[in-house]
C-alpha cells in the first residue's frame, strides 16, 4: 500500500540545553492501516505526535529530520501552505476532550465554525452537514446535542463528537494521542470500533496508548517507544507472540498479569 | 517565588519605585530642605533656587518639601487602609467560602447590596456624615470598599476548597481551622498578594481623588491631592504647581501596579 | 465491621422549564464490609461509585440511610469525634498530584495524618515516616521535595503512605491507579496486595476496570446508575459474572491478543 505519512530521522531538541527528547525516529504510515505507538509517560510519544501537528513551540524545540505527508515535507512549508493541510488532511483528536472545545460555546456552533474554516458551505449546510455526522457516530439526540455546551455531556460523547469533527473534513490521517485513556471500558471499546471502522474508508490512523490491549485491538503495525527512541517496530502479531526486547515484554506482562496470574 | 520576582526586569522596577516612595517618607524631616507647612508671603511664587529646590506655592510654601512629606500621607494613609481591608475581606471572605450554605447567602445578598452604590458615594456621604479628618475618610475607604476585595477572596477560597487536597486533608484529619489557616490560605495568598498590592495604586489614587475634592483631608495639608486642588487655581500662571503633584502620584501608582502585574505574571502558570 | 444500609444520595435537577427532577446518585445500596478482607467495586463513569466512596468516608452526607462502622452510626457523631473517628476510614484519590498540597513538602504531607491522630514525639514522628517510605517502596531522599517534582506513581505511593500511616480499619481506593502507565498501575497495585497482608486492614477498591477489580480481590460488586447491580463472592473467572451488564462490561474489555476476526467481522456487524 501507499505510504502517506513519512516520517525520518525525526529528533526533537530542547532549545535551553540541547537535550534530546525525540532521538532519530523513524516510521511510516500506510492509508488504510493502524499505526500502534505504545510507550509510557515521558517516552517522546505525544511530542512526535505534537511535531506532526506542527504544534511545538519552536522557541523552545528544535525540529529535525522530516515529515513527509504524501511527499511534501511539513516542517519546511509555509504558514499559509500547512494551515491548509493541517486540520483538514492531518486532524488529530486528544487525550481531554474537555478542554478540546471551547466551555463557552455550543457544539453546533463549534462544529459549523469548524466545518466553515475549511470548507466553502454556508452555515445552514454546514449545520446540517455536522448533524449528518453525528448521527453516523452512533450518538442519539443529535439535534439536542448540537445545542448543549460541552460541560453538560459526558467524556465518552465529547470524545467522540471530536472524532466525528475530525472525520468530517475527510482527512487522510487522523492521529489519536490517548484518545481513550480518560474514558471507561465500555465508552472505548465503542470508540476503538469505530477506528476500526474509520481504518476500513482509507484513512491512516496512528494511534498513541500506552495500554497493549488498547493497541491489540486496532493496530495493524506497533512501534515501542522508550525514552525518545523506538526500540522496537514490527507487525502487531509478532509483537504480541515474540516480543524482542525485555522491556517490551515487561510492558505486555504488566497487563496480562492482571487478568491470568492473580491470587497466585 | 523571590528569586523570580528578582529576575523579572518589570517587577524590579516597580519594587525600586516602590522603596524610593517609601524611603522618602521614612526620611521625610531629613530630604525636606524646609517646614512644609511654614508660610511665607514674601516667597510667594519664588522660582527655583537652592533654598527653594522646586519653587514655592501661593503661599510661600517651599513645594519640595511639601512633596516629599506628601509622601507621608499618601502611603501612611493608603496603606494601613489596605491592611485592614485585607484583615476584614480575607475573614468573611474565607469563612463566607468555606462555610457555604446559609452563611454564604447572606454575603451574596450583603454584598450585592453594598455593590450596588458606587464606593464614591458611598464615601460622600459618610465622610459628610462623620466629618473630616484621617481616622474617617479611612472608615469611609474601607466601608464602602470591602465588599469589592472580600467577593474576590471568596471567589479564590471557592476554587482552592474545591480542590481534592482538601479533601484528602480531611481525610487525614484536619479540623475545618487547620485547613483554612495551612492549606487554603496559604494556597491562595499568591494570589491574594497581586490583588491588593494592585488595589494599593487605586487607593492611593482614590484617596488623592478626595482629597482634591476637599473631602477627609484638612485643607492645605500637604497631601499630593490636596496640593494638585490648591494648585489648580494658578493652572496658566504657575502650571509646575500641580505638575509637580501630578508627576509623585502618577510615580507612585505605577511603581505599585508595575510591581502588581509583573506578580500576577509571575505566579500565573505559563504554557509550555 | 462496616454496615452500609439502604444509603442514598439525590440530587435536585433543574432542567430549563424549571421542573425539578430528582436525581439518585447512589440509589438504595446496601453492603457489609468485614474486617480484614477485600472487596472491589466496578463502575462507569457516572455509576455512582465516586459519590458512594464520599459518602462511606463521610466527606458528603446521605441523604438517607447509615452507615455504622462497629456499630457505631457515623451521623450520630459530633464533628470532633468524626474527626478522629476518620483515623479509622482512610480513602486513596483518583489523582495523586492534586491529592497532595502543592506547596508542603513530602515529608510533611506524610506527617500530617499523624499529627492529626497520634501526638507524637518529634523524634518518633521522623523515624515513623521514614519507615513509611520504606513501606511503600519509595527513597528517603524525596522527603525534602514538593509533590510536582515527583512522578505519578511516587505521587500515589505518597497518597497511600498517608493512608496507611494511622493504621486504618478500612481504607477505600477510589479509581487509585487509573491514569498510571500499565508497568507503575502493576507495581502499585502489587505493592498493595503486600500492605495488605501486612495491615490487616479491609480494602474497598474502586474502578472501572473489572481487570484491576479482579487483581485486587475476588468479591466484587458490579455498580450501574446507583445501584449495585451483581454482587459475587469469591470470582473464579469472567464465566462467574451472570448479570447482562456485568457481562456487556467483560465483552467491552480490550482483547489480549490481536486476532483478525474480531477486527473486521464483529465491527461490521456491530456498525452496519
Amino acid at each position: 500500500m501507499k505510504d502517506i505519512l513519512t516520517i525520518n530521522n525525526l529528533s526533537i531538541l530542547l532549545r535551553k540545553n540541547q537535550s534530546q527528547i525525540v532521538k532519530n525516529i523513524s516510521f511510516n504510515l500506510e492509508a488504510g492501516k493502524i499505526l500502534g505507538i505504545i510507550g509510557e509517560s515521558g517516552s517522546g510519544k505525544t511530542l512526535t505526535c505534537k511535531a506532526i501537528m506542527r504544534l511545538l513551540n519552536e522557541k523552545k524545540f528544535t525540529i529535525k529530520g522530516s515529515i513527509r505527508f504524501k511527499g511534501d515535507d511539513l516542517l519546511k512549508m509555509k504558514e499559509g501552505q500547512i494551515n491548509n493541510i493541517l486540520g483538514k488532511d492531518i486532524s488529530m483528536i486528544m487525550q481531554n476532550p474537555m478542554t478540546a472545545f471551547d466551555p463557552m460555546m455550543k457544539i453546533g456552533t463549534q462544529i459549523v465554525e469548524t466545518i466553515r474554516a475549511h470548507t466553502r458551505l454556508s452555515k445552514k449546510e454546514a449545520y446540517f452537514m455536522g448533524m449528518k455526522e453525528l448521527k453516523k457516530m452512533n450518538l442519539k439526540g443529535v439535534s439536542e446535542i448540537m445545542n448543549s455546551y460541552p460541560h453538560t455531556l459526558s467524556g465518552g460523547m465529547l470524545q467522540r463528537i471530536m472524532i466525528s469533527i475530525a472525520l468530517m473534513l475527510r482527512p487522510s490521517v487522523i492521529i489519536a494521542d490517548e484518545a481513550t485513556t480518560a474514558l471507561d471500558v465500555k465508552t472505548q471499546s465503542i470508540i476503538l470500533d469505530e477506528f476500526n471502522k474509520i481504518r476500513e474508508s482509507g484513512i491512516g490512523l496512528i494511534v498513541v496508548s500506552h495500554d497493549f490491549g488498547v493497541i491489540a485491538k486496532v493496530a495493524d503495525n506497533v512501534i515501542v517507544m522508550k525514552d525518545g527512541s523506538i526500540i522496537e517496530s514490527s507487525s502487531v502479531y509478532e509483537i504480541f507472540e515474540n516480543p524482542q526486547k525485555k522491556y517490551t515484554k515487561e510492558l505486555l506482562n504488566s497487563r496480562l498479569l492482571i487478568r491470568e496470574m492473580r491470587h497466585a | 517565588m523571590l528569586k523570580k520576582i528578582y529576575k523579572n526586569k518589570q517587577a524590579m522596577v516597580g519594587l525600586i519605585m516602590i522603596f524610593i516612595v517609601l524611603f522618602i517618607a521614612v526620611f521625610a524631616p531629613i530630604i525636606a530642605i524646609n517646614d512644609p507647612e511654614e508660610i511665607n508671603p514674601m516667597n510667594k511664587f519664588v522660582k527655583t533656587s537652592p533654598h527653594y529646590p522646586l519653587g514655592a506655592d501661593q503661599l510661600g510654601r517651599c513645594v519640595f518639601s511639601r512633596l516629599v512629606y506628601g509622601a507621608r500621607y499618601s502611603l501612611g494613609i493608603s496603606i494601613p487602609t489596605l491592611f485592614i481591608l485585607a484583615l476584614i475581606s480575607i475573614s468573611i471572605g474565607t469563612i463566607s467560602a468555606y462555610l457555604g450554605g446559609r452563611f454564604d447567602d447572606i454575603f451574596s445578598i450583603i454584598s450585592d447590596i453594598f455593590m450596588a452604590f458606587p464606593p464614591l458615594i458611598v464615601v460622600l456621604s459618610l465622610v459628610g456624615a462623620l466629618g473630616q479628618g484621617i481616622r474617617n475618610i479611612v472608615a469611609a475607604v474601607v466601608f464602602s470598599m470591602w465588599v469589592w476585595f472580600a467577593k474576590i477572596v471568596r471567589s479564590f477560597v471557592l476554587m482552592e476548597k474545591n480542590k481534592e487536597y482538601i479533601i484528602a486533608s480531611k481525610i487525614a484529619g484536619c479540623s475545618d481551622y487547620k485547613i483554612i489557616m495551612s492549606h487554603i490560605i496559604p494556597n491562595i495568598l499568591p494570589s491574594l498578594i497581586v490583588c491588593f498590592s494592585t488595589g494599593i495604586a487605586g487607593l492611593m489614587l482614590m484617596i488623592s481623588g478626595f482629597s482634591f475634592l476637599g473631602l477627609g483631608i484638612e485643607a492645605g495639608a500637604a497631601e499630593w491631592g490636596s496640593m494638585l486642588s490648591s494648585g489648580r487655581a494658578y493652572l496658566y500662571s504657575h502650571p509646575s504647581l500641580i505638575v509637580y503633584p501630578g508627576i509623585c502620584i502618577l510615580f507612585t501608582a505605577a511603581g505599585f501596579n508595575l510591581f502588581g502585574e509583573a506578580l500576577r505574571d509571575i505566579i500565573s502558570p505559563k504554557e509550555v | 465491621m462496616l454496615k452500609v444500609k439502604k444509603l442514598y444520595k439525590q440530587y435536585i435537577k433543574k432542567d430549563r422549564k424549571g421542573k425539578k427532577t430528582i436525581i439518585n446518585a447512589v440509589d438504595s445500596v446496601s453492603f457489609n464490609l468485614e474486617e480484614n478482607k477485600s472487596y472491589s467495586l466496578v463502575g462507569e463513569s457516572g455509576s455512582g461509585k465516586s459519590t458512594l466512596a464520599r459518602l462511606i468516608t463521610y466527606i458528603e452526607k446521605p441523604t438517607k440511610g447509615k452507615i455504622e462502622i462497629n456499630d457505631e452510626d457515623l451521623s450520630k457523631m459530633s464533628k470532633k469525634i468524626l474527626r478522629m473517628k476518620r483515623a479509622d476510614f482512610q480513602m486513596v484519590m483518583q489523582d495523586g498530584q492534586s491529592s497532595l498540597d502543592p506547596r508542603i513538602k513530602i515529608y510533611d504531607s506524610i506527617a500530617e495524618p499523624l499529627r492529626n491522630f497520634k501526638k507524637l514525639h518529634k523524634n518518633e514522628e521522623k523515624s515513623r515516616v521514614e519507615e513509611l517510605m520504606k513501606k511503600v517502596e519509595l527513597p528517603l531522599e524525596l522527603l525534602d521535595r514538593r509533590p510536582y517534582e515527583l512522578s505519578g506513581g511516587q505521587q500515589k505511593r505518597v497518597c497511600i503512605a498517608r493512608a496507611i500511616s494511622v493504621d486504618p480499619k478500612f481504607i477505600v481506593f477510589d479509581e487509585a491507579v487509573s491514569g498510571l502507565d500499565v508497568t507503575v498501575r502493576k507495581k502499585v497495585l502489587d505493592l498493595l496486595l503486600k500492605l495488605r497482608k501486612e495491615l490487616k486492614s479491609s480494602y474497598l477498591f474502586i474502578t472501572h476496570d473489572i481487570d484491576v477489580a479482579m487483581y485486587m480481590s475476588n468479591n466484587i460488586s458490579i455498580m450501574k446508575s446507583g445501584r449495585i447491580v451483581e454482587e459475587i463472592q469469591d470470582v473464579k473467572s469472567f464465566n462467574d459474572f451472570k448479570h447482562a451488564y456485568s457481562k456487556m462490561l467483560i465483552k467491552s474489555l480490550p482483547p489480549k491478543k490481536p486476532c483478525r476476526e474480531f477486527r473486521r467481522k464483529d465491527v461490521n456487524k456491530q456498525i452496519l
